[in-house]
């Protein structure tokens, strides 16, 4: 079985950039979510502009 | 923030931590308590990942089956944001649970890939799925989309059943399972109980994970409601992150 120790690394590897990139990307958008209605209510200067792509 | 919202936030990050903390566990266990296979070397370990993939991606699209079937039947939202945050969980793990299947299978079968009856219909499960969040991400009406994504939600799993017995239906490369209900498993005590251990913990990062997705409906939908309130223009496109 050589080289079983890279297809181990790599396998391991990618599981957690897989699950880590997204727990990062739903961070990401929770945040610019969060930003955008903190402005709404605080009555930012751009107040209530609907973000692109955010619809249900 | 509210306190409910706090609260919330609070209880997702020690979620979070705990997942985290039981995989340190977990990884401590396959690289230094369990013992090499004889046969496959250091590659059988992948086997501690492979398969709680598989197992949290069938629960996945179980919970997209249920989110789905209660969707149609209330028309209840968060029916429906439930099956979209398993969708989109449900296909991370099956990308995944096929990408360490084709790095286990490279130095134990000598080839990354072969359209054998377990293979091929997990790529199926990954192509349907992922037809689901394209179409979801492409419809123009919600309440439509949401109402023939349910649809695609119930017909998709009828895929499950099949990539799980295909092992037993059909004669296939990929081995048949190694622990089955009523039979002794055929593992020493150390795989079993640390595989038995990767399974609760990737099924608690699941949860964890399908929760933040649905975090992340909510907010968006309190934005729609902050936004119609104060009947506000949209943005012009590009000019939000996404």
């Amino acid at each position: 079985m050589r080289g079983g120790l890279a297809y181990l690394g790599v396998a391991y590897t990618a599981i957690w950039v897989g699950i880590a990139g997204y727990l990062l990307h739903l961070g990401r958008r929770q945040r610019a979510i969060e930003q955008r209605l903190e402005e709404l209510r605080s009555g930012g200067a751009d107040g209530g502009r609907r973000p692109p792509g955010e619809h249900p | 923030m509210s306190r409910d919202a706090g609260i919330r936030r609070l209880s997702l990050a020690a979620a979070l931590t705990i997942a985290i903390g039981g995989m340190a566990v977990g990884l401590v266990a396959v690289f230094f308590w369990v013992p090499t296979d004889a046969f496959q070397g250091v590659a059988q370990r992948i086997f501690y990942v492979h398969v709680p993939t598989a197992w949290v991606a069938y629960l996945a699209f179980a919970l997209v089956l249920g989110g789905s079937v209660g969707y149609l039947k209330s028309g209840s939202r968060r029916w429906d944001s439930l099956a979209r945050a398993s969708a989109e969980v449900g296909v991370l793990f099956t990308g995944l649970n096929l990408l360490t299947g084709m790095l286990w299978g490279r130095p134990v079968w000598g080839t990354y890939w072969t359209w054998d009856a377990r293979l091929t219909s997990t790529f199926v499960l990954f192509l349907v799925y992922v037809g689901y969040l394209v179409f979801r991400s492409l419809a123009t009406d919600p309440t439509r989309g949401a109402r023939v994504a349910a649809v695609i939600g119930i017909v998709g799993f009828v895929d499950v059943p099949l990539v799980h017995f295909s092992v037993d239906w059909w004669r296939t490369l990929h081995p048949v399972a190694v622990v089955r209900p009523g039979a002794p498993p055929q593992l020493p005590a150390s795989m079993l109980v640390t595989m038995l251990w990767m399974l609760v913990v990737f099924t608690g990062l699941f949860a964890v994970l399908v929760a933040l997705r649905m975090r992340l409906d909510s907010a968006r939908e309190a934005l729609e409601e902050a936004e119609d309130a104060a009947e506000l223009e949209p943005v012009p496109a590009g000019s939000l992150p996404a």
